[in-house]
């Protein structure tokens, strides 16, 4: 009824200002489409560098469009597009360490590589992930806008789509959108955008007839699922930012390659693992390297343990570990650095591409497994004198560069006061400066309100307490300020001593500390969380959960033991800081000690994991995390959007009307298979010549064509025909021969085997 | 009496056909090709109709001519009947015909004293009935029972006709004033009804130059015999007609059921697929396939279709090229 109307509307608009309006709105829609998944990549950049090449890059392609759109067919686009996609996929991995190895030999890499990042892997993790940013935004820019400037609407919003998938896949849309209701109204504009793409391209396509506004009512209907399945998505990434998991711990469970800093906590009093061993150690989980301004990554792939791994390249004490989980886990506890693992669990081992150690599979509680750990233990004057030779691996990861801007000038001028108000002269000297005045002039609280933006700058210009996350963040910024090495290390303070090497490790033990790089060294451990006050908090927690009866807190006799503190450990520092660092409770003479219940005998068994090992209860079906699946989860419901759009598309029509025409299926009767061929002859034919009329017989149909020079060899096929399905039947040698003329001339019907087709 | 191994036998009389098998279907195409370049020869243009003709002769079809005089349809039947070798006869039909007239009378011989049968212009393989629609009613069904039954009864007796027999009938169109018109049921007699018409300036003109000097059916030999012609009528009989094609025939008639007020009847159906099958031979297949009956509709259906009671009469042309393009062959 109202048709007419909306037609006429229309024609007046074009007809008064001379523009099309449905059209602009459709290309509208596919900026804002655009617009979105180009800021989750632009705010990539923030903390990768290399914005305005994005920009440049996006705008091209975008222009590259624009005027291709008129010159080359829909098929030279697409190949086009491929191509761009290898090529730059191509040169990023050759752009990595023994890229062109990885790409000649290990493709299996490559793949579990794009699977990982496709299951929730952030794009921040990759090495030289700037270049994986600038590869990803051409192509799918440049198709999709192409697509929009010949109309093909639909399409277009399937490819910007695409690209949004892929970034949400990653969690990189999640992250980038994680600001507040404006951001995530962005993260609906792709959907908005796309639907309205599609809706006002539709409407232009077909005239503005109000009669295709049932096309709009299914995208919105479609967008109103859509939002249903992306609002617990959105909130569980919410989640991993705000509130997370509220201990330190969160984070080292499961050893994820990201760790993201987080306000307050509380620190669980359960034990988790107990070590023996012959000194006291930080038990290190994870090692991180790349910092966002509000979370940690871990850049390069864990491998599987192969035999013994190098030792740091100076004078090193050995010590073994024996660890017993108490607690389902996948992480391997280790003091810095693990050369050996024995065992069983050497084929579950993992090693990081910064030498610490994961297992694949997680651990359930009484496994116990023994690491060989070389703990560098160079005294203060071949610290003092290590100089700056650093290696190019170690200054290539570990110091800021161009491309990784990770703080601000006044960070640096402030941090260089700092160092030259204690006088230091040369790294060493430096490390402790900064260590000292971190924990003279911050105070230790687990009550912290997370600042926004740069954690590190925060801590170091307004903050005035803090935990020892940002502690070891702020100092490990201040360290590459001032050109040194230094890394990002969570793990376990060594815990309470229970037996002469026995160590109980609870879960407020977790902790961060720094890693500093020595040459001739190797990794030094510095510690800027004061002692006194974290120990204080640790037993007032442990207390307190004893008096509420929680089963957890203990292990065989640790009630009885003293608590000791474990911030007192000052590797390689001669001078004492002053903050009771020794401050001991334990008493050996005690007796009663609890040592069988603890341990169990060491010998013998002691490094074989128990026979759970194998068993990843914990880590969900196939050892994917929790998480993971949660992405899997999403990214399959958004496949299934996707096909459903496809379908809209007549993908899925074009697909099966392919399969048919290129397989014949299995040989039955011969006069079956002939009926069959010239189905298959009539979907290669009507491609060309328009379909067969209902009151043609097939080859009347092929009569008709041979006046527009129809294959001759069609002629045979339908003669066949004639005689299979109205004649006496055909032999199987004549069945046979039909088959194979439609083979030959589906081949020679199709691109690129054309070229093969005699 | 003891013919009855042909699958329509039950529609027909028995006849005196002889014991002699059928052609092949390469032989009976061949002696086709040969009928119809002879025939060629003397007619000039109209190679459709004189096609159609001889596919009626094989189907033991009759046809219905509707033409304006002078227009070559006595030298159809005479060129086809000296291409095969066999009798023809004209009849001129008027007011005044009587039935023996057409199918003879016994006359009383002085000499043997008995009365001796004198056949009439029917017995004969080919008949051309002239102006069919000038003779009384009673006149024309002498002439239709003679064609449905091949069969022609005097006095009591019957007399089987010669074999193959067929009535070359034609209407004149012109006069209708003057005419008895056939009723429907005696049109559906007719296997096919054709048009000749005019042929065109160039076949006109060819056919000028033929006939300067002698004319070329005085000189026509016959390329086959009366023999030969009934061996592949039995060939025709045994063409394969399967199961999507009487289908798609069954839906044709259907489709003009639901068109006209008066549709196809089953005898127009069952001329249809016998139509096909000699056109299948003629093209030297064993079996009908959809093209042949789209070819033969339009001529064996048109005339038993009427619109409306007293609407013009070709309108049934319409009605089966409607059906030939609406009705799936699938």
């Amino acid at each position: 009824m109202s048709a007419p109307t909306a037609h006429r509307a229309r024609s007046e608009t074009q007809v008064d200002d001379g523009v099309d309006w449905f059209r602009l709105c459709a290309l509208g829609g596919l900026a804002v489409m655009t617009a979105t998944w180009v800021a989750v990549l632009y705010d990539l950049t923030i903390t990768l560098g290399g914005s305005i090449p994005l920009l440049l890059l996006v705008t091209g392609s975008i222009a590259l469009a624009a005027v291709l759109s008129r010159l080359i067919s829909e098929r030279v686009a697409a190949v086009l597009t491929v191509g761009l996609l290898v090529v730059s996929y191509g040169s990023y991995i050759l752009s990595t360490p023994n890229g062109l190895e990885l790409l000649l030999q290990a493709w299996d890499k490559i793949i579990a590589d794009s699977i990982s990042l496709l299951t929730g892997l952030t794009v921040l993790r990759l090495k030289e992930a700037h270049l994986w940013v600038l590869g990803f935004a051409p192509a799918p820019a440049f198709f999709s806008w192409y697509l929009a400037f010949r109309r093909r609407y639909v399409l277009s919003a399937v490819v910007g789509g695409l690209a949004f998938l892929v970034l949400v896949l990653t969690g990189d849309a999640a992250t980038a959108f994680s600001g507040g209701w404006i951001q995530r109204g962005m993260l609906f504009g792709a959907t908005l955008g796309g639907i309205a793409m599609i809706g006002f391209g539709e409407l232009e396509r077909h005239g503005g007839s109000v009669l295709q506004a049932d096309v709009l009512v299914v995208l919105f209907t479609l967008m109103l699922i859509g939002s249903a399945i992306q609002l617990p998505f959105t909130g569980t990434a919410l989640r991993l930012v705000e509130g997370g998991p509220t201990t330190v711990e969160g984070s080292l469970t499961s050893s994820p390659g990201e760790t993201t800093i987080q306000g307050s906590i509380e620190l669980s009093p359960e034990v988790r693992f107990t070590v023996t061993a012959d000194d006291p150690q930080y038990w290190r989980v994870g090692v991180y390297d790349r910092f966002t301004g509000g979370s940690w990554l871990r850049t390069g792939q864990a491998g599987a343990y192969g035999g013994q791994l190098e030792s740091p390249p100076g004078e090193t004490e050995t010590v073994s570990q024996l660890v017993r989980m108490h607690d389902r886990t996948n992480v391997m506890p280790a003091a810095n650095q693990p050369v050996r693992v024995e065992g069983q669990v050497r084929e579950y081992t993992q090693v990081t591409s910064h030498g610490s150690l994961q297992s694949t599979v997680t651990f359930q509680p009484n496994d116990t497994y023994r690491v060989i750990s070389e703990v560098p233990n160079a005294d203060e004057a071949t610290l003092q004198s290590a100089g700056t030779d650093y290696p190019a691996a170690v200054r290539q990861v570990y110091l800021a560069d161009d491309k990784q801007p990770d703080f601000s000038n006044a960070f640096e001028s402030r941090t260089q006061e700092i160092v030259d108000e204690a006088g230091a002269e040369n790294p060493y000297e430096t490390a402790v400066a900064i260590e000292d005045w971190l924990e003279e002039n911050r105070e230790y609280s687990l009550d912290v309100n997370r600042p926004n933006g740069n954690v590190a700058e925060s801590f170091l210009f307004e903050m005035e307490q803090g935990y020892c996350v940002y502690y070891a963040t702020t100092m490990t910024m201040m360290l590459r300020s001032q050109g040194i090495p230094a890394r990002y290390v969570v793990g376990y303070t060594p815990g309470q001593q229970v037996d002469e090497n026995q160590w109980v490790v609870r879960g407020l033990d977790s902790h961060a500390w720094v890693e500093v790089y020595f040459p001739d060294v190797g990794w030094v451990k510095f510690d800027p969380t004061p002692g006194g006050p974290r120990s204080d908090t640790e037993v007032a927690s442990i207390e307190d959960a004893r008096q509420s009866d929680d089963g957890q807190v203990d292990v065989g006799g640790s009630e009885d033991q003293p608590l000791t503190t474990t911030t007192a450990i000052p590797t390689n520092r001669l001078t004492d800081n002053g903050s009771d660092a020794n401050r001991t409770f334990r008493d050996p003479d005690l007796p009663g000690v609890g040592s069988d219940n603890l341990g169990g005998p060491i010998d013998g068994t002691g490094s074989t994991p128990g026979p759970t090992v194998g068993e990843p209860n914990g880590g969900g079906p196939g050892g994917f995390s929790e998480e993971q699946q949660r992405y899997a989860a999403f990214g399959l419901v958004a496949m299934v959007g996707l096909a459903a759009g496809a379908h809209r598309a007549g993908a899925t029509r074009a697909v099966r009307r392919a399969a048919k025409l290129r397989w014949q299926g299995t040989r039955r009767e011969p006069d079956t298979d002939v009926e069959r061929a010239v189905e298959r002859l009539e979907l290669v034919l009507e491609r060309q010549y328009g379909p067969r009329e209902p009151n043609e017989s097939p080859s009347q149909y092929v009569q008709r064509l041979s006046m527009s020079g129809v294959d001759r060899r069609a002629d045979r096929v339908v003669e066949l025909h004639e005689k299979a399905v109205y004649g006496p039947g055909v032999s199987r040698e004549e069945a046979d021969e039909a088959i194979e003329l439609v083979d030959a001339m589906v081949r020679s019907n199709t691109p690129l085997l054309r070229r093969f087709a005699s | 009496m003891t013919d009855a191994n042909t699958p329509d036998a039950s529609h027909q009389p028995s006849r005196p056909e002889t014991t002699t098998d059928a052609l092949t279907v390469d032989q009976a195409a061949q002696v086709s090709r040969d009928v119809l370049a002879n025939v060629e020869d003397v007619i000039v243009g109209h190679p459709d109709e004189i096609e159609h003709v001889f596919t009626a002769i094989l189907a033991r079809g009759h046809i219905l001519l509707e033409d304006v005089p002078g227009v070559g349809k006595t030298m159809l039947a005479r060129s086809i009947a000296a291409s095969i070798d066999c009798s023809f006869k004209r009849v001129q039909f008027t007011p005044d015909l009587l039935p023996s007239d057409i199918t003879g009378v016994n006359v009383f011989n002085q000499k043997t004293r008995e009365f001796e049968f004198q056949e009439g212009p029917v017995f004969a393989n080919i008949v051309l009935g002239d102006e069919i629609n000038r003779a009384p009613p009673k006149t024309q069904s002498a002439l239709l029972e003679a064609m449905e039954e091949e069969q022609v009864t005097v006095d009591g007796t019957t007399r089987k006709l010669p074999q193959p027999f067929t009535v070359i009938a034609t209407q004149n169109a012109v006069e209708p004033n003057r005419t008895y018109e056939l009723p429907l049921a005696e049109v559906d007699r007719f296997m096919k009804k054709l048009n000749l018409g005019y042929p065109s300036q160039a076949e006109e003109s060819e056919m000028l130059a033929r006939v300067v000097g002698d004319h070329p059916i005085d000189s026509l030999e016959s390329v086959t015999d009366v023999e030969t012609v009934r061996r592949a009528r039995r060939t025709v009989a045994e063409v394969t007609v399967k199961e999507p094609v009487r289908n798609y025939a069954t839906r044709i008639a259907e489709f003009t059921r639901e068109h006209a007020k008066l549709g196809v009847s089953p005898r127009g159906t069952i001329a249809l697929l016998r139509a096909a099958q000699a056109r299948a031979v003629l093209r030297g297949r064993g079996y009908v396939i959809p093209d042949d009956i789209q070819a033969e509709a339009p001529r064996v259906l048109s005339h038993r279709i009427r619109l409306s009671a007293s609407g013009p009469r070709d309108q049934g042309v319409q009605v089966v090229e409607e059906a030939i393009e609406t009705v799936p062959v699938e």
